[in-house]
């Protein structure tokens, strides 16, 4: 039975159908989505311990400083390549109130500990930003991250600026350190 | 009642395709396991790349190979 024979009741129970399935798709889409946190709101707090201590923080304990969520993990390449980038930015901004966090997801600590001391051995310093641990993946999971690595930076009041998927290259380099001069302002 | 059914079905499916991604898609905080050596299509990374210049050339295309890590979706 084509459309052309349908009688007009069964059109506009038809068309009362597509409706209510296009509402579904959106609703259900955005349920998905609900939480995810955008520019001008405020970042998702967290607590997590150190990587290489014991010591907890959280993102609150950071409020008044320009904050670079960064989630990495050891198994990704190109992680551990934007790290030596990650501590020049660090040691650049660092004095004006700026602080990179680093949260490490490997599901175990310990490869994650063997980089970050042989990146110790070659840069010959400590890597002077903050280092966390987070086993059950949440600050990945809050911030709904969409790739690996991925960066947040995060105002003096705490309102996530900016997201930066991805590991960063020269131009986003520059793009990021334009960004943080602002959020410094 | 045929019609119910279908209908029925139909709201099902949509809203199943509406989830599917955070259903079934390995998000990318979840693919170490993907990362490791062994997941690479051919041990050989020299091979690899060569490989994949040669499917680049004949094809016109490039990507979808493993010369980079297993597939952890690292940029």
């Amino acid at each position: 039975m084509g459309m052309g024979s349908a009688s007009p009741r069964s059109r506009v129970h038809l068309s009362l159908v597509m409706f209510i399935l296009v509402v579904l798709t959106c609703t259900v889409r955005t349920v998905a989505f609900a939480g995810m946190p955008v520019a001008g709101q405020p970042a998702p707090d967290f607590v997590l311990p150190g990587l290489l201590d014991a010591q907890t923080l959280s993102l609150k304990d950071l409020k008044g400083n320009v904050v670079l969520l960064n989630i990495w993990a050891s198994w990704c390449t190109s992680c551990k390549d934007e790290m030596e980038d990650l501590l020049a930015v660090q040691e650049q901004y660092g004095p004006r109130g700026f602080s990179l966090v680093a949260v490490n997801i490997d599901n175990a600590p310990s490869s994650a500990v063997d980089f970050m001391k042989r990146f110790e051995n070659r840069s010959k310093k400590k890597p002077g930003f903050i280092l966390l641990y987070d086993r059950d993946k949440k600050v990945p999971k809050d911030y709904f991250q969409r790739g690996m690595p991925t960066s947040y930076l995060i105002d003096r009041e705490g309102i996530l600026r900016k997201t930066y998927p991805g590991s960063f290259s020269k131009s986003t380099l520059d793009t990021l350190k334009t960004a943080i001069e602002e959020a410094l302002k | 009642m045929n019609r119910t059914v279908l209908c029925l079905g139909l709201l099902c499916l949509i809203a199943l395709t509406g989830c599917a991604e955070k259903l079934i898609m390995v998000q990318p905080y979840e693919m170490e396991h993907f990362a490791q050596d062994k997941m690479r299509f051919t041990p050989l990374d020299a091979r690899a790349a060569f490989e994949e210049h040669i499917y680049s050339i004949r094809e016109a295309s490039a990507g979808g190979s493993s010369g980079f890590q297993g597939g952890c979706g690292c940029r």
